[in-house]
């Protein structure tokens, strides 16, 4: 068991909950606002919240290196390779 | 305005539906959106944002209750992705229909699998308290809350299970579909996890799956964002409201939910096909 665990989810869970939050007010803001800037909005809503599972794994790979769970931590930053890959692939094929 | 609000709701009804089962919504929504006349070139970055959307909403809810276990869910998801991008290089080489009909019968076979079997499969220790809850370091073994009793796990046939979830990579990257409706069924019957574990690290699972679709989506330039806001709003409150119903629902009931939702799945891919 990891002694910092609890912790460490609570403090997970309150940044993406927080960030949810946060998305969801913005989109509204784009969605009422429409336009350019509207559409900016909604752009910067669906990238950060593309962006935000990555974020997380980021997150989850310093954390297993710093409690020395050094399997996990090389399984996470594996896991961002292949799909760095996959998106480079992708983009030489298109 | 009228066709915004349905889009809205759509998605909320999908993702909360999908966060309980961590199906993800996609593949029900997708479908409606094309019956409903929207190009598939446009109905399917919905689906995905859709499936982003609600694995990020239902995820604070899922990690606060210590039900998602991320050692797991990413060597399942290295395993699945590197599937998936095979799947997708492949494109062509069987059969659209055939694919179709292979993926229902597969969903029905885990939905038999998951519908067939009764009670819980792991017990309470009482000898463990509430700091066990989670995953736990350096193995893929963990423990959830079950009304406020402490429920250990561990996974069994974790090298079959995961092989399982490369070939379930390689079928979504095949057709095109998320992952979900597999994923969860071989955590949940293949590698013995508990079905709400299984749920919320596929919910976490798919969020990764869907965002590099989407990346992959976002080079071709083929995003409606306007559409885009619009499911995120829905498909976030369906996540939040998926998370929170599942923590309420006994296994026993998220199982059998899960299992008539592969059901209606396979029904609907069959529809399409």
């Amino acid at each position: 068991m990891d002694p910092g665990q609890v912790s460490a989810q609570k403090f997970l869970a309150t940044l993406i909950g927080r960030a949810t939050y946060v998305l969801m007010v913005v989109a509204l803001a784009g969605v009422l606002m429409g336009g350019q800037i509207g559409r900016s909005l909604d752009g910067i809503v669906v990238v950060t919240f593309a962006l935000v599972p990555w974020l997380r794994v980021l997150w989850l790979v310093r954390r297993w290196q710093r409690i020395g769970d050094k399997r996990f931590a090389l399984a996470g930053t594996l896991l961002i390779g292949i799909a760095l890959a996959g998106v480079m692939v992708s983009f030489l094929v298109a | 305005m009228l066709a915004d609000l349905a889009l809205i709701a759509l998605a909320a009804l999908t993702a909360g539906v999908g966060a309980i089962g961590g199906l993800g919504g996609a593949v029900i929504l997708v479908p409606v959106l094309v019956l409903s006349g929207m190009p598939i070139v446009e109905a399917s970055p919905l689906g995905l944002i859709s499936v982003v959307a609600a694995s990020v909403a239902a995820s604070g809810r899922q990690l606060r209750d210590g039900t998602v276990n991320h050692r797991v869910g990413v060597v399942a998801e290295s395993a699945a992705t590197v599937g998936a991008i095979v799947g997708a290089l492949a494109v062509g080489v069987v059969s659209e229909r055939l694919l179709t009909w292979i993926i229902a019968v597969v969903i029905v076979a885990a939905a038999a699998m998951s519908g067939r079997r009764k009670g819980i499969r792991w017990h309470p220790d009482t000898s463990l308290d509430a700091s066990a809850v989670g995953e736990w370091v350096g193995s893929l073994n963990g423990a959830y809350d079950l009304n406020g009793s402490v429920v250990p796990y561990r996974p069994r046939r974790t090298v079959f299970g995961v092989s399982l979830m490369g070939l379930a990579g390689l079928v979504t990257g095949l057709a095109g579909v998320g992952g979900g409706f597999m994923k969860t069924p071989i955590a949940s019957e293949v590698m013995h996890l508990p079905v709400k574990v299984a749920a919320a690290t596929s919910t976490f699972t798919i969020g990764l799956t869907a965002s590099v679709a989407l990346a992959v989506t976002a080079i071709r330039g083929d995003i409606d964002v306007n559409a885009g806001a619009l499911v995120v709003l829905g498909a976030a409150t369906g996540g939040l409201v998926g998370a929170r119903l599942q923590r309420q629902l006994s296994p026993v009931v998220v199982r059998r939910a899960l299992a008539a939702l592969l059901v209606v799945i396979s029904v609907v891919l069959v529809v399409r096909a």
